[in-house]
């Protein structure tokens, strides 16, 4: 199931994630953030998607966002127009609709 | 003081163009070239989008195909930009990091203070605004997008000439029911083009000004791209930026 979801965020720009999640083993198999943001240096979007993929999806929004930080500061990137917050925000939205579809309900 | 290179207005393909800008990176960084201020336009028309957007998401790519627009991915952030052949001058500077404050905002404030400068010299009174826009009359003119590689620092840029909202949205993806005249008119309250402004100014008028803005107060001497920058474009253009592989990757 993939579930998408796009957020402006407030004064800066728009984010959009989107997330492959497999109901049958509960796992997150693919997260793409794409938007008109900026990221220096730009490769450090995959680094971000890698930390997604591989969180536990129990995880609050909050401690997503510190993590998000956590490896923003450790790899000297930048954010422009994108914030953690704002990235684990939309991550959640999106995952919770890949999630919620209507044969995993029924599990 | 630095002496910088001035490459004057050419017109080229979407994939040329992107690729020019990567191989002067290339040349400045192993100091095979100057510092480089480069002005250019898109033929044909050309969409581009920024790194980390989808370019089937963005742009209606089969309608550019049938109309002969050309499509391209960036290596720098940002959103997508329809850039019309007529429509708009494009520029690039190309230098070391160290000629730039450290910030991204305040290196962004320092080139488009020359784009401000420019459009002044015209009778159209400009400011920079945050994250990456330049607003005249209240409304964007001009919009910029920033990477820093190798110690080398690329900033392009676009400074609208003549504005074409019906074309820049039946290529933007836009849900169609949106682009209505209202939406048009929306549009139009947001952004503005120098011939909005002052009509009478020719596109020359608005190059030279360009040019004069941003190379005041520098050394410069107007150059031509070299042989081995060509030949890197040249090779770039084919195996990255005209590639599916490249443009469709996100």
């Amino acid at each position: 199931m993939q579930g998408v979801h796009t957020e402006k965020v407030p004064g800066g720009k728009l984010v959009r994630i989107k997330v492959d999640f497999n109901p049958e083993d509960g796992l997150i198999e693919d997260v793409q953030m794409q938007g008109d943001f900026f990221i220096h240096p730009e490769e450090f979007v995959e680094s971000i998607e890698q930390l997604l993929v591989n969180l536990d999806q129990k995880d609050s929004e909050e401690s997503i966002a510190a993590a998000l930080s956590r490896l923003v500061e450790e790899e000297g990137a930048e954010l422009v127009g994108v914030t953690p917050e704002y990235i684990a925000k939309t991550f959640k939205t999106a995952l919770s609709s890949a999630s919620s579809a209507p044969q995993q309900l029924q599990q | 003081m630095t002496n910088w290179r001035v490459l004057d207005l050419t017109a080229n393909s979407a994939s040329v163009n992107m690729a020019l800008d990567e191989a002067i990176s290339d040349a400045v960084k192993a100091k095979k070239a100057l510092p480089t201020i480069r002005f250019y336009k898109w033929k044909p028309s050309a969409v581009s989008v920024g790194y980390f957007q989808s370019l089937t998401d963005e742009v209606d790519v089969a309608l550019c195909k049938k109309t002969g627009i050309d499509f391209v991915r960036r290596r720098t952030g940002g959103g997508a930009v329809y850039h019309d052949g007529n429509g708009e001058i494009t520029y690039s500077v190309i230098a070391p990091e160290s000629l730039f404050p450290k910030g991204i905002t305040e290196s962004y404030h320092v080139i488009c203070g020359w784009i401000a400068d420019a459009l002044g010299r015209i009778g159209i009174p400009a400011e920079f605004k945050p994250i990456n826009d330049i607003i005249a009359a209240g409304k964007k003119i001009s919009g910029n997008a920033q990477t820093r590689r190798n110690g080398i620092l690329l900033q392009h840029g676009t400074i609208l000439y003549k504005l074409d909202v019906a074309t820049m949205f039946s290529l933007l993806k836009v849900p169609k029911e949106k682009i209505s005249d209202k939406f048009i008119e929306d549009v139009k309250q947001r952004v503005t083009s120098v011939t909005d402004i002052n009509p009478q100014v020719t596109e020359q008028q608005l190059k030279d000004a360009l040019v004069a803005g941003f190379t005041s107060g520098k050394e410069f001497e107007f150059g031509t791209i070299t042989a081995e920058e060509k030949a890197a474009a040249e090779k770039l253009a084919k195996e990255r930026y005209g590639s599916d592989e490249w443009n469709f990757l996100r």
